[in-house]
């Protein structure tokens, strides 16, 4: 059973994204191409990371709830005030090693758990790419991270590996919690 | 300081948590149904020195009262 974040990204947040894909396929059809397509295309780079952002935020307050019900009610504001202080994920980019930082709070090696599936190696890699075209798209950067013009098609496969890389998240924490707490976190 | 429980509880409003010493803020937003069998999910902000803390808590663990102090 997925976490409510799963689910909120599954049919939420990437039913909006797919609402911006074609946006953007539609106007990078038009010849000659309208300056709106670049636009759009920056726009579907900005909000991919935000949305992914906001999953992965929201997945990490989930695990925090789920460890802070296994603990008797005194307890309860501690973890939650400790799981949740400096969290990198609140005032940084979705990267990899924010990721890490924040989920390895819960006592796991998430490189380890990562590497069982040798897929997730390439989609660590596409968030790098999603995060530098984040930051060239938001800090209007002169040049592209790779050297030329933002693609659709990258942007695309930057999605699915973000949503992919949800689905793998998801797996992961439900199994390392349930190991924790002896029961499913959700 | 009046408190009431509630089951009502909305953004801006400043409330006590519960099972601690006494500490207050206000409810800045609530994030969904993030909690066990998918309570919803409240985020307030402690005044405290030397800077303000957020945390995120349950509305079992809330209990709305008329001002902070």
């Amino acid at each position: 059973m997925p976490s409510n974040a799963l689910l909120d990204w599954q049919n939420n947040r990437m039913r909006r994204l797919t609402e911006v894909d074609a946006q953007c396929g539609s106007t990078s059809s038009i010849v000659p191409l309208p300056d709106l397509a670049d636009e759009n295309l920056r726009g579907f780079v900005v909000l991919l990371s935000a949305h992914f952002q906001g999953f992965c935020r929201g997945f990490h307050s989930e695990c925090i709830q789920a460890v802070a019900a296994g603990v008797p009610a005194p307890l309860r504001f501690v973890v939650q005030r400790q799981c949740l202080a400096a969290r990198e994920i609140d005032k940084g980019n979705p990267r990899y090693d924010t990721l890490k930082a924040d989920f390895e709070r819960f006592g796991l090696d998430l490189n380890a758990a990562l590497a069982a599936n040798p897929v997730n190696a390439l989609r660590i890699t596409h968030l790098d790419h999603l995060n530098s075209a984040r930051n060239y798209v938001a800090h209007h950067k002169a040049a592209t991270p790779s050297g030329g013009p933002l693609a659709l098609a990258d942007v695309r496969t930057w999605q699915s590996s973000c949503n992919e890389f949800a689905g793998e998240q998801d797996d992961i924490m439900y199994n390392h919690l349930r190991g924790l707490l002896g029961v499913a976190p959700w | 300081m009046l408190a009431q429980k509630t089951s009502e509880i909305k953004r801006g409003d400043h409330v006590k948590i519960l099972h601690t010493a006494g500490v207050v803020g206000r409810v800045v937003a609530l994030l969904g149904p993030l909690g066990p069998k998918g309570a919803q999910v409240y985020r307030v902000l402690i005044q405290r020195k030397p800077k303000p803390a957020y945390v995120e808590v349950l509305g079992d663990q809330l209990e709305t009262v008329s001002s902070v102090p």
